[in-house]
């Protein structure tokens, strides 16, 4: 095609183009209303969903994964743990609580009365 | 991911709005519904139709807000694409048993949009040869002309290369100078 031909199509293409600018339909007020009003719905769900997760009980002693437990320093300090247990329980340290978080495997709370002879960051809080 | 957003303002807003700010929502529909209702009129050539399938469309832009990466796309290449999926939908659902391909030209001969719409006669011949284009030569050629795209926006819109465009257009230009001639529109030579 010429140069002659392009310039007569785009020409064509410019006067087909404005009779589609003229009967175009843009969006109205009642569309963008419905599409805001669907983008506070979604935003709402969202916060809905993000507030309805459940916190985790403090005193439920929850298993961990295994993770921690491949760890060397893991398993002794679960060794430790249950040996510590099984001294506060014979002791009377009934009031302590005991629980191991899962991931985290960092036990902490309050200890006991009498001085334990393994680190005191092995009790925890919580009922017993 | 600063500067891809720069490079998509659309994308910018987007993230804004996934964390809940509704100022961002309403900046995108602004910008962005006029295309998504233009593209879909075009293709089902109903405006109420077109607005159905405009406001499902920012519906799924709005729930995807919150996973969309940025800097794998473009949110307005998204949307041509989720809007010509579901207006291709909804023909389908008006002829099941039609094939997709005749999505751009009805079998029934029914006036397109465009032939609808065009003032004169020579302008209602160029709309039957429009229409009459393989669908990626008619997209770049709506898209330049119609929309106003430069080719890197419609390789963007398209997927595919500037090459690409400059020869979807080239190619165009020639089938459509056919059709005219077969139409009995000659194509002056000035």
């Amino acid at each position: 095609m010429d140069k002659g031909g392009k310039n007569d199509l785009d020409h064509l293409l410019a006067s087909l183009a404005r009779d589609e600018r003229a009967a175009r339909p843009e969006p109205g007020a009642a569309l963008i209303a419905r599409v805001l009003a669907d983008a506070a719905d979604v935003t709402a769900a969202g916060d809905r969903a993000a507030t309805a997760e459940p916190m985790r009980p403090k005193w439920r002693l929850s298993w961990p994964s295994l993770a921690p437990l491949a760890w060397p320093g893991g398993a002794v300090a679960t060794m430790a743990l249950g040996l510590t247990l099984g001294i506060g329980i014979g002791y009377g340290y009934g009031d302590q609580a005991v629980a191991m978080t899962a991931l985290d495997g960092v036990i902490a709370g309050e200890r006991g009365a009498l001085d334990d002879p393994l680190d005191g960051a092995l009790w925890a809080e919580g009922p017993f | 991911m600063l500067d891809q957003r720069a490079q998509d303002p659309d994308a910018e807003l987007l993230a804004r709005f996934a964390e809940g700010d509704q100022a961002a929502a309403r900046a995108l529909t602004e910008r962005l519904m006029p295309g998504v209702v233009r593209q879909a009129w075009r293709v089902l050539g109903d405006r109420d139709e077109a607005e159905d399938v405009a406001q499902e469309v920012m519906l799924k832009l709005w729930r995807q807000a919150g996973q969309w990466r940025t800097g794998e796309a473009k949110v307005t290449t998204w949307l041509y694409r989720v809007t010509q999926n579901l207006c291709i939908d909804r023909i389908r659902r008006r002829r099941p048993t039609a094939d997709i391909d005749d999505v751009a030209e009805p079998s029934d001969g029914a006036p397109s949009v465009l032939e609808r719409l065009a003032q004169t006669e020579q302008n209602r011949a160029l709309a039957r040869a429009i229409m009459a284009l393989p669908d990626r030569q008619r997209d770049a050629i709506v898209l330049r002309h119609f929309e106003g795209l430069s080719n890197p926006e419609i390789g963007a819109r398209l997927e595919c290369s500037v090459e690409a465009v400059e020869s979807l257009l080239a190619r165009a230009r020639r089938q459509l100078a056919k059709g005219l001639r077969c139409e009995g529109t000659e194509i002056g030579n000035g």
